[in-house]
């Protein structure tokens, strides 16, 4: 497709969504639905998915992906609510804009920080649209030439890389539960020569484990459990005047808006990485280039710029290896993935060729996403205020009802949920001693596409592992795998730390 | 997270934990066909079932223990040793575990036990009249004590189900579980209305009144929405979906 076509099928899409009232309801109340979700706090932009992916099972395709879409966006723009008003974050990623909101809305100026963050976050969002347009068909073109070798290499970097950013402890916890994730995907018949493995001989596990329920337990169950035996009191939010735009805020902070916007897409392009670790990176990036870091915590728009843009342009950027790929870059996009999967579109370099226009299709529903939120975000702002009144109480048990009956209904299979229990309590458990549950995903999504490309290249090489160094886009994988090895190494980093001691020394 | 003084003593525990897990997905892979043949086929190592599981399994051998040894170099055998003599200081149904217990019992009850046997309708109701209440009145005496009779409850449903005399209740009357159930959901509601009364706080009246609505109105709603808009069976249609879906389509 040239760039002409492209703009084509971009505008055409839009066209066909605002010119569809059904679709238009859809979108700007999936994104109300995803700021409520948001707002709540206990509540996350990945679970609102997860819920959602099972409502939009019966829709056409790109009704559930305006749904999706929709409630994605709105989630983790809507996580700024909390923050904002009762210094509580809706959602992790939201957790930074905390430092400078809630001082502001102490001071008077909710309506002033609520319009900021809403408008910093509509440009963050059409920013990493941008990069999904431009980026995706290049990467899909790249990973195009990309054979068994490459595959497996790449899903090994996504467990590694996945691991070594989002372990809070020890690096090693973050690799092992990517491992544990990979054997997950084991379970059942092996793909090439139809061998029950780890199925301890129950009938429904020949089939393997399906990714949806698995993806609800480990994320839907331990937020439950943690929500509930955590004592949360409601705290009563600031006041609210009204909420506008801030353009001239905007405008001082355009260097720090672009600059959080492409932190944002970088990290949200890293498999596994979601949306609060861009929010802490731009952050902090903010905080140390900052002409005045002592106002920072004060109640400083730099820091609300910079964490809000992130926050929503890493949605774009988690899109890109999602949709080129077939790898995911945050945990809501893991959900996602299995949504589309759902839907039998299965992501990756071969999309724009099964699916030609997909990718532009789901930036276009991504800008819409963008201004339904901004308007949304602008109008109802002071409703949304209102739910932080709701205790999570009342709502956290409904919600295990919702990813109960989910999960269930994607195969109606009982065994689905047999499974979600046990391996919610394990992530609630692994994630309270360190473990990331991120890697794990990866793992469990990834595992089939590894076992199947390690072995099917060795049989095209006749067992040889020479391809892995002969062929470069393997040797350069294999080189970063390695680089990301021995940098997270205890030996590395006392050799670096000896080396600065003796260059200060000096 | 926990506190790192106590998480050097679980890595101990954990990496031991993934340590034996590991050697049992080896010992398992060597018991796949690795280069004879398998259904007729002559295998090589690289087309081997047992490749994969046996690159994760060694990874897991080499991180756990990575992870035990970092442990036991930065106070973990200290930490596990405190957490040991700690064990019995609070007692195991103190108030934390009970909170803890309140959240998983009616989970696990409604996801092993409920909802293959009892209507869907009262099975969430069940769970979320007992659930949403406790932890929404937040008052340890009544959730301990509402613990111990929903336990009750369950294990009346566990033996039940055991011996197989759900089975045969059903077989005598197809909706008996349902009619269980709905006593039991009586039998809980009015001991929580009762001990609510006795604490004499003016607040949780109210908060039961809003437990109760929230209770009673997300099945009413989830039930039309699965069951008639997305046509999805529900895993136990009883009493009250069979009476919602009479309505539901002599209406229709």
């Amino acid at each position: 497709m040239n760039i002409l076509q492209q703009f084509g099928v971009f505008f055409s899409a839009i066209f066909s969504i605002v010119t569809n009232p059904v679709q238009m309801l859809i979108l700007f109340g999936s994104t109300l639905l995803g700021i409520v979700f948001g707002a709540l706090p206990g509540l996350t932009a990945t679970l609102g998915v997860a819920l959602l992916t099972t409502l939009t099972y019966g829709l056409p395709l790109q009704s559930a992906m305006i749904a999706l879409m929709g409630i994605y966006v709105g989630a983790v723009y809507g996580g700024s609510y909390g923050s904002i008003m009762i210094n509580i974050p809706g959602t992790a990623a939201a957790a930074a804009t905390a430092l400078e909101g809630y001082p502001m809305a102490c001071r008077g100026e909710a309506g002033r920080a609520l319009g900021l963050t809403t408008t910093v976050s509509a440009i963050g969002t059409f920013v990493g649209m941008l990069f999904v347009v431009v980026f995706t068909p290049l990467i899909a073109a790249l990973a195009l030439q990309f054979t068994s070798f490459e595959f497996f290499l790449l899903a090994f970097f996504g467990i590694l890389i996945s691991g070594s950013i989002s372990c809070p402890d020890t690096v090693q916890k973050g690799w092992i539960t990517g491992f544990l994730g990979l054997f997950l995907a084991m379970v059942g018949r092996d793909s090439l020569q139809v061998y029950p493995r780890y199925t301890l001989g129950i009938m429904e596990l020949e089939s393997g484990i399906e990714i949806v329920p698995v993806l609800i337990g480990a994320f839907g169950i331990p937020q439950i459990i943690q929500v509930l035996k955590d004592k949360h009191s409601t705290a009563q939010p600031n006041k609210l005047e009204r909420v506008l735009p801030s353009w001239g805020d905007v405008g001082r902070n355009l260097k720090h808006l672009v600059r959080s916007a492409l932190i944002g897409v970088g990290i949200g392009a890293v498999p596994g990485i979601g949306e609060d670790i861009a929010a802490w990176v731009s952050y902090g990036t903010a905080k140390k280039t900052s002409k005045h870091p002592e106002k920072f915590g004060t109640g400083f728009e730099e820091g609300i710029v910079a964490s809000e843009t992130a926050n929503n342009a890493c949605i774009g950027g988690a899109m890109i290896p999602l949709l080129s790929m077939g790898i995911p870059g945050s945990p809501p996009a893991a959900m996602l993935l299995g949504a589309l999967l759902l839907h039998g579109v299965a992501p990756g370099p071969m999309l724009e060729i099964e699916r030609p226009g997909f990718t532009i299709g789901i930036s276009a529903i991504l800008l819409l996403a963008s201004f339904a939120m901004w308007v949304v975000g602008m109008l109802l702002a002071k409703q949304v205020v209102k739910l932080l009144r709701v205790p999570p109480a009342l709502f956290m048990p409904v919600v295990a009802v919702l990813c109960l009956i989910g999960s269930y209904s994607l195969g109606l299979k009982v065994f689905n949920l047999y499974l979600m229990i046990p391996m919610g309590i394990l992530t609630y458990y692994l994630t309270d001693m360190g473990y990331p549950i991120p890697p794990l995903v990866i793992g469990v999504i990834l595992g089939t596409m590894a076992d199947a490309n390690l072995r099917r290249g060795l049989m095209v090489s006749q067992g040889s592992i020479a391809p892995f160094f002969t062929r470069p886009v393997a040797l350069v994988l294999l080189l970063v795998i390695v680089l990301t090895f021995v940098t997270n190494m205890g030996f590395y980093k006392n050799l670096m730390a000896k080396l600065k001691k003796g260059k200060n020394g000096r | 997270m926990m506190d790192k003084a106590k998480l050097r003593g679980a890595d101990l525990i954990t990496s031991a934990i993934f340590f034996l897990l590991g050697i049992w997905i080896v010992a398992e892979a060597f018991t796949m066909p690795l280069k004879d043949s398998y259904a007729g086929v002559d295998s090589v190592w690289y087309v081997s079932p047992a490749l994969m599981p046996l690159i994760i399994g060694a990874a897991m051998l080499l991180l756990s223990v990575a992870i035990f040894v970092h442990a036991a170099k930065n106070g973990g055998l200290e930490s596990l040793k405190e957490i040991w003599k700690n064990r019995t200081k609070d007692g195991l149904l103190n108030d934390s575990n009970i909170r803890y217990g309140c959240v998983l019992v009616p989970l696990i009850a409604m996801v092993y036990l409920n909802l293959t046997r009892i209507d869907f309708f009262l099975a969430i109701v069940l769970y979320l009249g007992f659930t949403i209440t406790v932890f929404y009145l937040d008052n340890p005496t009544i959730m301990r004590k509402g613990l111990y009779l929903y336990t009750a409850e369950m294990s009346l449903i566990l033996v039940l189900a055991i011996f197989g005399l759900d089975k045969a209740l059903m077989g005598l009357f197809e909706y008996s579980l349902d009619i269980i159930a709905a006593a039991m959901i009586i039998v809980i509601t009015v001991f929580l209305r009762i001990q609510i009364k006795e604490t004499g706080n003016p607040e949780y009246p109210k908060k039961f009144r809003a437990a109760m609505w929230m209770t009673y109105l997300t099945p009413l709603f989830i039930v039309p929405i699965f069951r008639y808009m997305l046509r999805v069976p529900l895993p136990r249609e009883g009493a009250i979906v069979n009476l919602m879906s009479l309505f539901y389509y002599s209406i229709r």
